[in-house]
């Protein structure tokens, strides 16, 4: 963005060759300091300006949120089976009683029966009885991120023995809400985790690769091109297919993340390896080599800082990708397995058209998953916007 | 443009021969070796093998030899056309892909063809009329489009498909064109059902294009040439047309390079959630099977049919942009 | 009735002219508010001669360059003036007057106009042409546009006018991309696409000033030359004056939009009246002229967005007067031989 550099037509032609020479002084040098004061708040004020990425930023906030607190957040423990309500429909919250008063939010007691002529499942609500909800209700015990004993949740049902399904039930009547806001610990950090390998990755190779340029570089491209050029669902599938199943969790877990990174570094050392020819050339690393710098140090003090932002928008850009492949995976059966609770793993149940017509809030997942797609890539692109002002939105 | 062609030939074939071993290691990588799960298998549905058949089935297939013998070995059948077997079905592995890869193939490629179908028209629009309506409506589209998992979409298609159109799962065939001979009337009907999975494998690809085609079609409409082009007389839709679309379509069949592998990934998941009788499903039962020839099988074809598509394009490419051709820009 | 503006370089009215330009008013729309980037400017052009129009960078050259042309896009408009066109028929014997910015700047007879009978060439002339056709395809398109050819008659036609330009195997080159040649062989073929038709007019906008100096008198021979051959009016738009003095016959001065002076080149060089033209000519270093220091021209160009009140070039005048920062129109000043001046300096003789 330029700066406007002061415009010194309000100088009287009449005053004299100094005065103005002066003004003129001051005027630059008063932009240039602007210049350089203020790169990262005029970033900022830009991003400020992209109402879709601020959108993008809060849902993002809102959902880490949930993944760090998902045991206070959930109403209930994810793994707790409520008896007699398989696949109960999401419990409607009602603001106006039948009188027509307006209220806090309260629900009713679902009773399930079945049509005697269409043997098809009916839901009708019980209307004797209200039940409220409330915040910070005492309920499962659990333990905060491992180590601390607590059973006081967000909100909950205010009688216990009603159990309140805000987005229904699945096949062994466990609370949905809580299985997602459990499955979004994982769905959302395997994400950050596998951008973080695969930035490791493609640091060492495309910085490698860019750094020292010639044999290595060929090398590293080939590899890069042949890795691009397979299918990525075909060969995240072999890959995955072949993580033992005895694995525990854990591993495969990790195993996974390795899988995505597999093809994610690719991408990403491409960027670093264009920054870094062209930063390669830049004056002042020359003399700090010159100087007898090791080209470690080089690397890391004079290169990485410079194109920090640009890796900071890439990386943003390479979540949902990591996201969506260990959804797909988990949604095969291929990746992560219960009981480990993913978004990909809940979505395995709606695999099934049968099943998703009858209980249509299986899907659910799917639109959490999609939710986080589209807030990542808000985010990013306001943030490459905002990062590069010449950069074109494609 | 020759010696471009054989250049680019040339470089594809490191490529393949990485490919052929990252799959040769897909066969490896699982625990234990596929004969072992195969021997298994049919020990437990009651057949009895002896240990000297299980050593035949060694040697037939060089299991005890060295890993770049066996390599060897597959490699060249495969090149031959020898597949393997497949464990799972008792089949040869070509008997069981030949008709699967094709529509596979057929299925990416009409997605790809509706991609530009769509995507161009719409990204020029956009970018001459820009900040219209249309405009505005297909930029925020195409930018909740972009990234989007099809597979996910696929699912929630299908819900609403099946609830309010009444339709069932996918299929790539109606009922009486299922194991019908191919006529005309099965390829119309192949058509119609490839449409909707077309486009939803489409969808992220779709939206990346238009917002291509709109930049630089904007990019290019600046350009004085094209003031130069209706300084000539030339009508608006011809100085449009002839000109910064033709520049501004270079980059869009650039991109074929990496909407390929995209769609045929797509495919792959899309199928499964659409039941299409395409490589994803049975690419599924083979890695869940441990069939590990006939998914090595599925992802060298898939592989090598990609890059020899981009290789095409490539071409392709060259052949239309003479800056490309002679080497004035790389 | 003719007005005064249509006075050629001789005193007397004449019948030889082209196109006259009165009141042209070209203002852009844009978000941060309305630029007059042509604000009232009046000239009129003969048969057969060159008008050189000059200025500093963004006073308005290339708008009214393409205001004739009634190319000016959105956010642009002509929101005033008149463009009027003498037409002569086949023959020579009648002629008829069209106001151009009355015809719908896309339709066919504007579009018969543009190219045919007018024709423009531009300052970068690599980038004028397309990139991904040969010049040939180009010409031929060009030509067959406005002359009844086949294509084949078109080639042969394009490779003559090839020829004209003194490129050198006009043959093999028509089937060249611009890529392939140099800056200054595209500028030969932009020109022999613009005489292609043989136009009336040609509008050179800035054509030399990417190409180096060894160039640049090429093709300013090659213009005179052709000019001679073809009997076409040029409008040549430059920033430098020494190129004016060499090719044109009467000299635009344009500041902010505004046609602030109008004379015979000699006059120009000779007797400028306007203190912008003054500043203009002593900026640049002469031999003839002794000088102790080389002038410069106090302050910049105004911000477009916010014109000065009356005389736009009050603020940096040296010999400005209290009604020149009155918000009027500045008067136009006639003188003899066609010079004219808006300057409130000379309204008082
Ligand atoms: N498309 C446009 N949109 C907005 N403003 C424009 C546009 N084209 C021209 N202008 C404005 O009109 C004014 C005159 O521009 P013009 O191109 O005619 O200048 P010029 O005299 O040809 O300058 P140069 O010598 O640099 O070519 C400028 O202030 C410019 O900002
Ligand atoms: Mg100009």
């Amino acid at each position: 963005m330029e700066v406007p550099a002061s415009s010194p037509q309000n100088t009287p032609p009449s005053a004299p060759p100094m005065q103005a020479q002066e003004d003129q002084l001051i005027a630059e040098s008063g932009a240039r300091s602007i210049r350089l004061l203020s790169h990262r708040q005029l970033v900022l004020m830009r991003f400020r300006k992209n109402r879709l990425a601020l959108i993008g930023l809060a849902t993002l906030i809102l959902l880490y949120l949930m993944a760090i607190f998902c045991e206070f957040i959930a109403p209930y423990d994810p793994n707790r089976r409520f008896q007699g309500n398989v696949h109960a429909p999401p419990t409607r919250l009602h603001l106006r009683t039948p009188e027509g008063a307006w209220s806090m939010p309260f629900f009713y007691r679902v009773e399930r029966k079945t049509d005697p002529s269409t043997f098809e499942r009916v839901y009708a609500e019980d209307t004797r009885q209200r039940y409220s909800l409330r915040l910070f209700v005492r309920g499962d015990p659990y333990e905060m991120w491992g180590l601390i004993p607590l059973d006081v949740h967000l909100f909950g049902s205010s009688d216990p023995s009603v159990p309140l399904f805000l987005m229904g039930a699945d096949a062994m009547g466990r609370d949905l809400l809580s299985r997602i806001v459990y499955g979004s610990r994982i769905s959302l950090s395997i994400g950050l985790v596998g951008v973080c390998t695969s930035l490791l990755i493609g640091l060492i190779l495309g910085g490698v690769s860019g750094y020292y340029g010639g044999m290595v570089d060929d090398i590293v491209q080939r590899l890069i091109e042949l890795i691009r050029s397979i299918p990525t669902v075909p060969l995240w599938m072999g890959l995955a297919a072949a993580l033992p199943p005895s694995w525990p969790q854990l591993r495969v877990y990790l195993g996974i993340t390795i899988i995505l990174s597999f093809v994610g570094w690719t991408t990403l050392a491409r960027v670093i390896r264009g920054k870094f020819l062209a930063l390669r050339e830049e004056d002042y690393v020359l003399a700090a080599l010159q100087a007898g710098a090791q080209p470690f140090f080089v690397i890391r003090e004079h290169l990485l800082p410079s194109f920090m932002s640009y890796i900071l928008v890439h990386l943003t850009l390479a979540i949902p990708g990591m996201i969506i492949g260990e959804t797909g995976l988990s949604f095969l059966g291929l990746g992560l397995v219960a009981p480990t609770i993913s978004w990909g793993v809940l979505l395995k149940d709606a695999q099934k058209v049968q099943e998703v017509a009858l209980h249509p809030w299986i899907l659910i997942p799917a639109i959490f998953v999609l939710i986080t797609v589209m807030a990542f890539n808000f985010f990013g692109d306001g943030l490459r916007d905002a990062a590069d002002p010449y950069s074109q939105r494609t | 443009m020759r010696t471009f062609v054989l250049k680019r030939i040339l470089q594809a074939i490191p490529i393949l021969f990485g490919i052929s071993i990252i799959a040769f290691a897909i066969i490896q990588l699982p625990p234990g070796d596929y004969l072992t799960t195969y021997v298994n298998n049919l020990r437990s549905q009651g057949d009895v093998i002896s240990d000297e058949q299980v050593k035949a089935l060694e040697e037939q297939y060089g299991l005890n030899q060295p890993l770049y013998l066996q390599y060897w070995k597959w490699i060249t059948n495969f090149v031959r056309g020898e597949m393997g077997q497949s464990f799972y079905w008792n089949k040869p592995v070509r008997s069981l892909i030949g008709e699967r890869i094709a529509l596979s193939m057929l299925v990416s490629l009409f997605a790809l063809v509706l991609t530009y179908a769509i995507a161009i028209p719409i990204g020029l629009i956009s970018a001459t009329r820009q900040y219209s309506f249309a405009d505005n409506l297909f930029t925020v589209l195409a930018f909740i489009g972009v990234g989007l998992p099809s597979f996910l979409v696929a699912l929630v298609l299908m819900y609403f498909g099946n609830r309010y159109l009444g339709l069932s799962a996918g299929g790539l065939f109606s009922i009486e064109y299922m194991d019908a001979p191919w006529s005309l009337g099965r390829v119309l009907d192949l058509l119609k059902h490839m449409i909707l999975p077309a486009l939803i494998i489409g969808i992220s690809g779709t939206a990346g294009t238009i917002r291509v085609m709109r930049a630089t079609t904007l990019d290019e409409l600046s350009r004085p040439y094209v003031e130069a082009a209706r300084a000539r007389g030339l009508r608006e839709m011809v100085a449009v047309l002839r000109y910064p679309v033709r520049v501004a379509l270079n980059p869009i069949m650039s991109t074929i390079g990496w909407q390929l592998p995209a769609l045929v990934s797509g495919e792959t998941l899309v199928s499964m959630v659409l039941g299409l009788p395409t490589c994803g499903p049975l690419l599924y039962t083979a890695l869940i099977t441990q069939d590990m020839y006939l998914a090595a099988s599925f992802i060298m074809i898939l592989s090598t049919l990609t890059v020899a598509g981009t290789l095409l394009s490539d071409i392709l490419l060259a052949w239309i942009d003479p800056r490309i051709r002679f080497g004035g820009i790389q | 009735m003719k007005s005064r503006f249509t006075q050629g370089s001789n005193d007397m009215p004449n019948n030889n002219i082209l196109i006259e330009v009165k009141e042209l008013r070209t203002y852009f729309y844009l978000t941060e508010g309305v630029v007059r980037a042509v604000d009232g400017v009046s000239f009129s052009l003969e048969r057969g001669r060159t008008l050189g129009v000059v200025g500093e960078s963004g006073c308005g050259k290339s708008v009214t360059a393409r205001s004739i042309m009634n190319m000016v896009r959105k956010p642009g408009r002509t929101v005033g003036g008149e463009v009027l066109y003498h037409r002569r028929n086949g023959d020579d014997t009648t002629e008829e007057i069209i106001d151009l910015l009355k015809l719908e700047p896309m339709g066919d007879e504007m579009r018969a106009i543009r190219g045919g009978e007018f024709a423009m060439i531009f300052q970068e002339p690599r980038a004028s042409l397309s990139p991904v056709h040969t010049i040939g395809t180009q010409i031929v398109e060009a030509i067959r546009l406005h002359r009844p050819m086949t294509k084949a008659q078109a080639r042969e036609h394009g490779i003559e006018m090839l020829r004209r330009v003194k490129i050198p195997r006009p043959e093999q080159i028509i089937d060249a991309y611009p890529h392939q040649l140099s800056g200054g062989m595209c500028q030969r073929a932009m020109i022999a696409l613009a005489l292609a038709c043989q136009p009336a007019l040609l509008i050179a906008d800035e054509p030399t000033t990417a190409l180096d100096v060894t160039t640049e008198a090429q093709i300013l021979e090659l213009m005179r030359e052709l000019q001679a051959t073809f009997e076409t009016s040029i409008m040549y738009i430059t920033h430098n004056l020494a190129v004016v003095a060499e090719i044109a016959r009467d000299v635009m001065v344009m500041y902010m939009g505004k046609d602030v002076e109008f004379a015979p080149v000699d006059a120009i060089f000779h007797e400028p009246k306007h203190p912008y033209t003054i500043a203009l000519l002593s900026s640049i270093p002469r031999i003839d002229v002794e000088r102790d220091m080389l002038a410069t021209m106090a302050g910049t160009v105004p911000d477009p967005y916010a014109l000065p009140k009356g005389c736009p070039f009050h603020p940096r005048c040296p010999s400005r007067l209290p009604v020149c920062s009155q918000d009027i129109e500045v008067p136009y000043v006639f003188f003899d031989k066609g010079h004219r001046v808006r300057c409130h300096l000379y309204t008082a003789k």
